[in-house]
């Protein structure tokens, strides 16, 4: 296990700061969707911090290490919670300000700068640790493919709910 | 050859999922899926790397083929779980469904253990009956609540 810091000290009141700043803000954001599609595009977030975190950080890649050392800690679950409200703001501006087609692909890319401007900031604090040659630049691929399947979803939620509310 | 063998695992539980009639909606397809995988990621990695209950393969294949399994297999399996689980099929076909799954996510397992994926190191086959039954228990109940989500909201318009 390789230790990084051992004390309670940036990196978890960033986290910390973060999460009770996010769902703050999701909670009071005026209701725009329905409950279920509001939890999905809460949860997207989460789950693309875990998916990424527990396949890229971990054997047989090991490319970085998330907060104080290599293993996996309550703050490193509390950090993946907070990449919900970013997902579900995300889809609340998209919906809010209706998109065009058009524009989808500038829009990922703002928000993609914006999460490579939040993981550089993350990186001095010390959540994230790279190692094995690991590069800031390799995670706006990432962003940029996260972002994309979540319009991709929001457009299928849509569309299914649609269809729903037709039927019935 | 691991990779091959669970690639076809994995897609004869997509042709399962595909072919078995629908009982749940798109999304509550998609919030089960991102919820079972934090789940099963979240467990298993816990018990690799900080209880050091199971150690896997350092070989490149294998360890990408568990990777794959826990990141698409379990979730899926879960799901199928919780469609069948849900439906308004008889109660006998539930529990005959409920023991088929929970008997291939086990023998998914020893096939794991048997192929020199996972090496077992203070686990045994009852920490997996039990792993796996709290699995499909979680699952069941995040997908009873996510369903009445919808209902309760009706009912607060």
């Amino acid at each position: 296990m390789i230790v990084y810091d051992n004390r309670f000290d940036a990196n978890e009141w960033f986290v910390i700061v973060l999460l009770f700043v996010g769902y703050a803000v999701v909670y009071f954001l005026p209701r725009r969707f329905p409950a279920k599609n509001a939890i999905v595009y809460g949860i997207y977030g989460v789950f693309s911090g875990f998916l990424f975190d527990h396949t890229l950080s971990v054997s047989p890649f090991n490319l970085y290490d998330v907060n104080d050392n290599s293993n996996f800690q309550v703050m490193d679950f509390l950090s993946y919670l907070s990449y919900g409200p970013f997902s579900y703001v995300f889809v609340y501006l998209f919906d809010r300000y209706q998109i065009k087609p058009s524009w989808i692909p500038a829009y990922i890319l703002v928000w993609s700068l914006f999460a490579l401007g939040m993981e550089w900031v993350s990186l001095q604090l010390g959540v994230f640790h790279y190692r094995r040659g690991y590069k800031l630049a390799y995670s706006f691929l990432i962003y940029l493919i996260v972002q994309s399947v979540l319009v991709r979803l929001y457009f299928s939620l849509q569309k299914f709910s649609k269809n729903e509310a037709i039927t019935k | 050859m691991t990779l091959f063998i669970f690639l076809l695992i994995i897609w004869l539980v997509i042709i399962l999922i595909a072919v078995f009639p629908h009982h749940l909606a798109l999304v509550d397809y998609v919030f089960l899926y991102l919820a079972n995988t934090i789940l099963v990621v979240t467990v298993f990695t816990t018990l690799m790397l900080d209880m050091k209950y199971l150690a896997e393969s350092t070989d490149v294949e294998k360890s990408l083929t568990f990777m794959l399994y826990r990141l698409t297999g379990i979730p899926l399996l879960l799901i199928l779980f919780c469609n069948l689980w849900l439906s308004p099929v008889k109660q006998a076909y539930k529990w005959f469904g409920a023991v088929a799954i929970f008997a291939t996510l086990n023998l998914v397992q020893l096939l794991l253990k048997g192929l020199g994926m996972v090496r077992y190191v203070r686990w045994d086959i009852t920490h997996s009956l039990v792993m796996y039954a709290l699995f499909m228990a979680f699952s069941s109940l995040i997908a009873w609540l996510f369903v009445r989500a919808e209902r309760r909201e009706v009912r607060h318009l």
